[in-house]
C-alpha cells in the first residue's frame, strides 16, 4: 500500500530529523557558551567584531585573514570556528536524513522517489563540497 | 565600541525570539522578517545578515519538522521533488547574491519585501483543493491523507498543476538564496492555491521544504566566510524559543491582528532596505 509505505519513510525521516537536529543544536549551544565565556582561544576575538561585522565579507576576510572553503576546519581548536563547525552540523542535518531514508526507499522499490532523493543528496554534497562557491 | 558586542548579540537574540513568535502565529517564514529587520536596523553588513537569515529559517523549520511529519501535516513525498527544484535554484541564488554589489541586493531586497507585503495582504485563507490530480502528480504519487482534529474528519488530498509548482519553487528558491529568506510566504500560496494542497498540509510541507532548500544555500555562505557564528547562534536560539511560544499562542491570538502587524513590519523593513540601497535613507 502506497500510503503505508509513505508513512514508513516519513516516520523514519522524522526520527532521524528529531535526533540529528537535537544533537546539532545542543553542540551549537555548548560551542557558543565556550566562545562567549572565553574558555577557548579565538581566531577573531569577540570584542573585535563590532569593527568587523559592518564590513562586506570580502573586506572582513582581507582584514582578519579568515579562510574560505574548507579552510575553517584547521581552525576548529578556536572557539569561533568550533562554533561555526556546529552551525555547519545544522546545515548537514538534512543530508543525514536523506542518506537515512534512501536505503529504505530502494528496499520498498520506490524507485522514482529514491532517484529524486539521490539527486537531492548530490545537490547537497556539491553545495557542501564548496566546489562551486564563487566569490565576489 | 569594543564592549558593545554583547549588547548587539543580546538584541539579536531578543529580536529573533520576537520574530520566532510572530512568524509562527502569522504563518510566514521567519527569514522574511529577519533579513530586512536585522539588515535595516542592526550594524551588521547585509552579507552576514543573509547568511544568518538562512540558518535562522533553517533552524526554525528543522525544530518543527518531526512533529509536522508525524502528524502528517507535512508530506515528505510532496516536499522531495519541490525541494530538489528549489534547492538547485537556491544554491544558484546564493552564489548570485554574494557576487552582486551590496546596493543592488539591498535595493532588490527592499522591492521584494514590499512586494511580499502586498502578497501577504492580498492572500486570503484558501479552501483546501481536492480536485483531480494531473499526470505528473499522479506519476509522482503526490497525494496523502491527514486527520484534522478541528473538523473531526480525515482529509484526502492530491496535487494538480505540478509542473507549474516546480517552476514556482525554482523561482522562490532563487530569491530565497539571493536574499537569505525562508520564503514560506511564497511556498504556502503555491502549494495551496496553485497545487491545491490543503492549507494545513501546505503550511507544514512549506516548513519541510525550507529546511531542505536552505541547507544547500547555507553551505555557500559557510564556504565564503559569510556566516559569523557569533551572530548565527543567538539568532538560532532566539527563533527556537520564540517558535515554541508562538506555537502555544497560535490558538489564542486573532490571526487578523498578527497579519496586520506582519504587513506593517514588512512595509517598514522593505522601505528601509530600499532606502539604504538607493541612498535615500542611509
Amino acid at each position: 500500500m502506497a500510503v503505508s509505505r509513505e508513512q514508513v519513510v516519513q516516520e523514519l525521516y522524522a526520527r532521524w530529523l528529531g535526533a540529528v537536529a537535537r544533537i546539532a543544536f545542543a553542540a551549537a549551544l555548548v560551542a557558543f557558551v565556550l566562545y562567549a565565556w572565553g574558555v577557548l582561544p579565538t581566531f577573531v576575538p569577540l570584542d573585535a567584531l563590532p569593527a568587523l561585522w559592518q564590513l562586506p565579507v570580502g573586506e572582513y576576510l582581507a582584514r582578519t585573514g579568515a579562510p574560505v572553503g574548507w579552510g575553517w576546519l584547521r581552525l576548529l581548536p578556536n572557539a569561533d570556528y568550533l562554533s561555526l563547525g556546529c552551525v555547519a552540523l545544522i546545515a548537514a542535518v538534512t543530508l543525514v536524513c536523506y542518506l537515512a531514508v534512501l536505503p529504505i526507499l530502494l528496499k520498498l522499490e520506490e524507485r522514482l522517489q529514491a532517484a529524486l532523493v539521490a539527486a537531492q543528496i548530490i545537490v547537497l554534497l556539491v553545495a557542501a563540497s564548496g566546489a562551486l562557491a564563487a566569490g565576489h | 565600541m569594543a564592549e558593545t558586542w554583547w549588547v548587539w548579540l543580546v538584541a539579536l537574540f531578543a529580536i529573533s525570539f520576537v520574530i520566532g513568535v510572530v512568524a509562527v502565529v502569522a504563518g510566514v517564514g521567519g527569514g522574511v522578517l529577519f533579513v530586512p529587520i536585522v539588515g535595516g536596523f542592526f550594524p551588521f553588513h547585509l552579507d552576514f545578515v543573509r547568511g544568518v537569515g538562512l540558518v535562522f529559517a533553517l533552524a526554525g523549520t528543522l525544530a518543527a519538522g518531526p512533529s509536522l511529519l508525524r502528524n502528517r501535516l507535512a508530506s515528505l513525498r510532496l516536499a522531495v521533488p519541490l525541494a530538489l527544484s528549489g534547492s538547485i535554484a537556491s544554491f544558484a541564488g546564493a552564489l548570485a547574491g554574494l557576487a552582486l554589489p551590496t546596493e543592488v541586493v539591498q535595493t532588490a531586497l527592499g522591492a521584494t519585501v514590499l512586494a511580499i507585503a502586498v502578497v501577504v495582504w492580498r492572500t486570503g485563507d484558501a479552501a483546501a483543493g481536492t480536485g483531480e490530480a494531473d499526470a505528473l502528480g499522479t506519476i509522482l504519487r503526490l497525494r496523502g491523507r491527514y486527520d484534522d482534529p478541528a473538523e473531526g474528519v480525515a482529509v484526502d488530498w492530491r496535487t494538480r498543476r505540478t509542473l507549474t509548482g516546480f517552476a514556482a519553487f525554482a523561482g522562490i528558491g532563487f530569491l530565497g538564496g539571493v536574499f537569505g529568506l525562508g520564503a514560506g510566504f511564497a511556498n504556502v500560496p503555491v502549494l495551496n492555491l496553485v497545487m491545491a494542497a490543503p492549507l494545513k498540509v501546505a503550511v507544514g510541507t512549506s516548513g519541510l521544504i525550507i529546511s531542505i532548500v536552505n541547507s544547500s544555500a547555507a553551505w555557500v555562505y559557510i564556504h565564503r566566510g559569510a556566516l559569523l557564528p557569533a551572530l548565527a547562534v543567538p539568532a538560532i536560539l532566539g527563533v527556537m524559543l520564540g517558535s515554541r511560544l508562538g506555537a502555544s499562542l497560535l490558538a489564542r491570538t486573532p490571526a487578523s491582528v498578527v497579519r496586520r502587524v506582519v504587513i506593517a513590519v514588512l512595509l517598514l523593513a522593505g522601505a528601509r532596505a530600499l532606502g539604504r540601497g538607493t541612498g535615500l535613507w542611509p
